[in-house]
C-alpha cells in the first residue's frame, strides 16, 4: 500500500476554523458511547492516525484523525472501504489487478471538501463498481479566496459482491467537523446508509 | 438571539393522550411549535437520541406552518428527524433537499396473492425465497436486470411507473393502486445532473441494501372486516412486502441540490441552525429546479418498484402456474415533498409538504384518495423489520392540519446498526438461524446486512401503530408477519 508521502503545500486553514478548534479530550468526552475499548482510543491517540466508526441511530458516523489534512482524506477513504467491507485495503486489494485514476475536487471549506471526496468515491462504488484501495493526496491548497483544491490519485479493485455489506447513500453536512487540534487533525462525518 | 439548549422530557407540554409540543417560546429562533406524537414508553425511546432537537431545528425554517411534526417512528437523521413532516406555505416558505431526504420516495409496495399459509411449508418457503434471491437484484453490488438507453431514463423520470408498464413490467391496472398513479407531473430530467443520470442508469429495477428489503408474509389478524373486505385482505393471506426507493438517481440529486442550497440559502437571507437543513425559497429557481429535479426521482422510484413488481411475478408463476396472481394493493412514498393545500384560520393555504420517513394517510372522499379506495379512504402500508409484523392501515385524515394528511411510515431504529452487530456478533447470535426457528427464511447478501437490520434494533411497530390509531391519524385493517425475507 502506497502512502500519502508527497510534499504538502496546504496554507493555513481559515481562521472560523483555528477558532474553532475542539480539544481532543472534550471529543472523547461526547455523549455517544465508543465502540471501541479506550485502550485502542489511547493507542490512535498515540498515532495521531485511523478512525473510529461510532454509532449513530440510523446512519454512520466516522471520526477521522491524522497529524495532517491530507491523512484525514487518507483516512477517510480507509474508513468508508472498512464501513462497506469490513476488511481494510490491503484484504481488500490482495490478489486484485488496481487500476488508477487522478480525482481534482475543488470546495469552499476543508470539510465540504471532505464531503465531496467521499460522495466522490461513493459515486466510483455505484457507477464503476469498485472499492478505492489506495489513495495519495498529491496535493491540497487553499487559495488566497478560501477555494481548496484537492488533487488525488486513487487505486480502485472491481467490486467482489462477497465482501459487500452495506452501501453508503451519501456523505451528509450533518454535525460536520474538520478541525486541527493540539494534537494533530480531527473530522467527523455522517454517512447516510 | 439565545444560545440553543437540547430540549428534554421537561420541555414538553402535554397537549393530547398521545400529543406532545415543545412550545415557540423555548428558543427564540422557533416561528411555531414542535409537536411530538408518542405514547409514553415510546417517548422515553425517542429521548435518547436527538430526534426532538432536530424536531425543534425544523420549526425555525421560514414559511413553516402550523407546527414541526414528529411521527411515533421518529428517529435522530440529519437535519430533519426520520419521521418529521414539515408543512411550508409555498409563497413565502422553503423548500429543503435534506427534508426530503437522500432516498427521494422510498417506499413499500404491497402485492395480494391467492395463495395462503398453509401451502407455505418451509420446503416451499425456502423454495420461493431462495428464488426471488436469483431473481431480484438485491444488496450492494447488484445492478440493473434490464438495459434501457439514457433517453428512455429520461422518459422513466418523467412518466415513472408508466413507462414501466408500458414496456410490459406490468398492468394497465396497477397505475391505479399507486399513489399518484406513479407519476408526478413537471418532473424536468434537465435539473438533474449526469453523475445522478449515470447512477441511475445501473441500478433501475434492483432494491439496493440498508433498511430496504422484499418479504413473503401472511395476513396474520384483520382489525377492520369492512375496510379488509374492501382491500381484498383475508386471514392467512400470502402476501409480498417491496421496500425500495430510487437508489443512486435520488442520492445523486440530493447530494446535489443540498449543496446548491447550501451556496444559495444566505442569498436568501436564510440563516440555518444545521446544515443538513439547507433550504431555499420554494418560489426561487433553484427551488424550482429542486423540486422538478426531485420529482424525476420520485417517478424513478415508482418505475424501479414497478419492474420489480414484474419479476416477482414472473417467479410467481413460473412456480405457481400462469392462473396465479399477484394485485397490487397499494404503492405509498416515505420520502417526498408535495404541494397540497390545506384550510388554515379560514383560508386556502396551498403548502410543500415535507414527509420525511412518514407517510401520507388519506381518508375518504378525499380528492387525492385514489379511485378504487375514495370511498373507504387509502391504504396506508407500515413495514415492520424482519421477524415482527407489518401494517395495512388506512386512511383517516382530510385536510387534516394536526398531522398534515401523514402518519409514521415504519417501526423507527432504536439502536444504532454499529450496536445491533455488536450484540449479534458479540453474542455469537446466527440470525439467520434464529428467524429460522421462529419459522421465517432469511436470505442476504451480507451477514452484517442482516445483523445490523436486526428486529431488537427497532422499536416496536405494534406499540407505534396503537398511538397512530388513538391519535387519529389511521386505524389498523391488517396485520402482517413474514415467513421470508431477502435483503441486501
Amino acid at each position: 500500500m502506497r502512502r500519502s508521502s508527497v510534499s504538502l503545500n496546504i496554507t493555513s486553514p481559515p481562521r472560523q476554523n483555528q477558532s474553532r478548534i475542539t480539544p481532543y479530550l472534550i471529543c472523547f468526552a461526547m455523549p455517544v458511547r465508543p465502540i471501541i475499548p479506550m485502550t485502542l482510543f489511547s493507542a490512535l491517540k498515540a498515532m495521531k492516525r485511523g478512525f473510529i466508526a461510532k454509532p449513530h441511530t440510523a446512519d454512520c458516523l466516522l471520526e477521522l484523525y491524522g497529524e495532517t489534512p491530507e491523512e484525514i482524506f487518507d483516512q477517510s477513504a480507509r474508513a468508508l472501504l472498512h464501513e462497506m467491507t469490513g476488511r481494510s485495503p490491503e484484504q481488500v486489494a490482495a490478489g486484485k489487478t488496481i487500476s488508477y485514476d487522478t480525482i481534482t475536487l475543488h470546495a469552499p471549506s476543508l470539510p465540504w471538501l471532505l464531503v465531496d471526496w467521499l460522495n466522490e468515491l461513493i459515486y466510483r462504488y455505484d457507477v464503476r463498481h469498485s472499492y478505492t484501495v489506495e489513495t495519495r493526496i498529491n496535493r491540497l491548497e487553499c487559495s488566497p479566496a478560501n477555494q481548496f483544491t484537492l488533487h488525488a490519485e486513487i487505486g480502485t479493485v472491481p467490486v467482489a459482491d462477497d465482501l459487500a455489506q452495506i452501501q453508503f447513500k451519501a456523505a451528509t453536512y450533518h454535525d460536520l467537523r474538520f478541525e486541527r487540534t493540539p494534537d494533530g487533525w480531527i473530522a467527523q462525518v455522517v454517512l447516510d446508509v | 438571539m439565545a444560545e440553543f439548549r437540547v430540549p428534554t422530557k421537561r420541555d414538553l407540554r402535554r397537549i393530547g393522550d398521545f400529543c406532545y409540543e415543545v412550545p415557540a417560546s423555548f428558543w427564540d429562533r422557533m416561528r411555531v411549535p414542535a409537536r411530538l406524537y408518542a405514547s409514553e414508553t415510546i417517548l422515553d425511546q425517542i429521548l435518547q437520541d436527538k430526534s426532538l432537537a432536530q424536531l425543534v431545528n425544523m420549526a425555525t425554517l421560514p414559511g413553516v406552518l402550523l407546527h414541526s411534526i414528529a411521527m411515533p417512528d421518529v428517529h435522530q437523521g440529519y437535519g430533519f428527524p426520520v419521521g418529521g413532516v414539515l408543512a411550508a406555505d409555498t409563497e413565502e416558505g422553503i423548500v429543503s433537499p435534506g427534508g426530503v431526504g437522500y432516498d427521494i420516495n422510498c417506499g413499500v409496495r404491497l402485492l395480494l396473492s391467492d395463495m395462503q399459509r398453509q401451502d407455505f411449508d418451509k420446503r416451499a418457503t425456502v423454495q420461493l425465497v431462495e428464488r426471488l434471491m436469483r431473481t431480484i437484484p438485491v444488496g450492494t453490488g447488484e445492478g440493473s436486470p434490464i438495459k434501457i438507453t439514457k433517453r428512455e431514463l429520461d422518459q422513466v423520470a418523467r412518466e415513472g411507473a408508466h413507462w414501466a408498464v408500458r414496456q410490459g413490467y406490468g398492468e394497465p391496472s396497477d397505475i391505479e393502486h399507486i399513489e399518484d398513479r406513479g407519476r408526478m407531473d413537471e418532473a424536468d430530467p434537465d435539473c438533474v445532473s449526469d453523475r445522478a443520470k449515470e447512477r441511475g442508469y445501473v441500478q433501475l429495477g434492483s432494491i439496493g441494501s440498508g433498511n430496504h428489503f422484499l418479504e413473503v408474509q401472511y395476513v396474520d389478524r384483520l382489525f377492520d372486516q369492512q375496510a379488509a373486505q374492501s382491500f381484498g385482505l383475508a386471514e392467512n393471506q400470502i402476501v409480498i412486502l417491496i421496500h425500495t426507493g430510487s437508489r443512486g438517481y435520488g442520492h445523486q440529486i440530493c447530494t446535489d441540490y443540498v449543496r446548491i442550497a447550501l451556496e444559495s440559502a444566505a442569498r436568501y437571507g436564510i440563516s440555518l441552525v444545521d446544515p443538513e437543513l439547507a433550504c431555499v425559497p420554494f418560489s426561487s429557481p433553484e427551488g424550482q429546479r429542486y423540486y422538478r429535479a426531485m420529482r424525476c426521482a420520485m417517478n424513478f422510484a415508482w418505475a424501479n418498484r414497478q419492474i420489480i413488481t414484474h419479476f416477482v411475478r414472473q417467479v410467481w408463476k413460473d412456480l405457481y402456474g400462469t392462473e396465479r396472481r399477484l394485485r397490487i394493493l397499494y404503492d405509498v412514498v416515505h420520502n417526498t415533498a408535495k404541494v397540497e393545500s390545506f384550510e388554515i384560520e379560514g383560508r386556502r393555504v396551498k403548502a410543500v409538504v415535507h414527509r420525511k420517513g412518514a407517510t401520507r394517510a388519506l381518508g375518504p372522499n378525499h380528492a387525492l384518495t385514489p379511485t378504487p379506495y375514495k370511498h373507504i379512504g387509502q391504504p396506508v402500508i407500515i413495514p415492520g423489520s424482519m421477524g415482527t409484523a407489518s401494517y395495512v392501515l388506512v386512511g383517516q385524515s382530510f385536510d387534516d392540519t394536526n398531522f398534515f394528511n401523514s402518519t409514521c411510515h415504519g417501526a423507527g431504529r432504536r439502536m444504532s446498526r454499529h450496536q445491533a452487530k455488536k450484540k449479534i456478533f458479540g453474542e455469537k447470535i446466527d440470525l439467520r438461524d434464529a428467524l429460522e426457528q421462529e419459522g421465517i427464511i432469511a436470505r442476504s447478501q451480507s451477514k452484517a446486512g442482516l445483523a445490523e437490520e436486526a428486529p431488537f434494533a427497532y422499536k416496536d411497530v405494534d406499540e407505534v401503530v396503537e398511538v397512530v390509531e388513538y391519535a387519529g391519524m389511521a386505524r389498523r385493517v391488517a396485520r402482517l408477519r413474514p415467513i421470508g425475507v431477502i435483503k441486501g
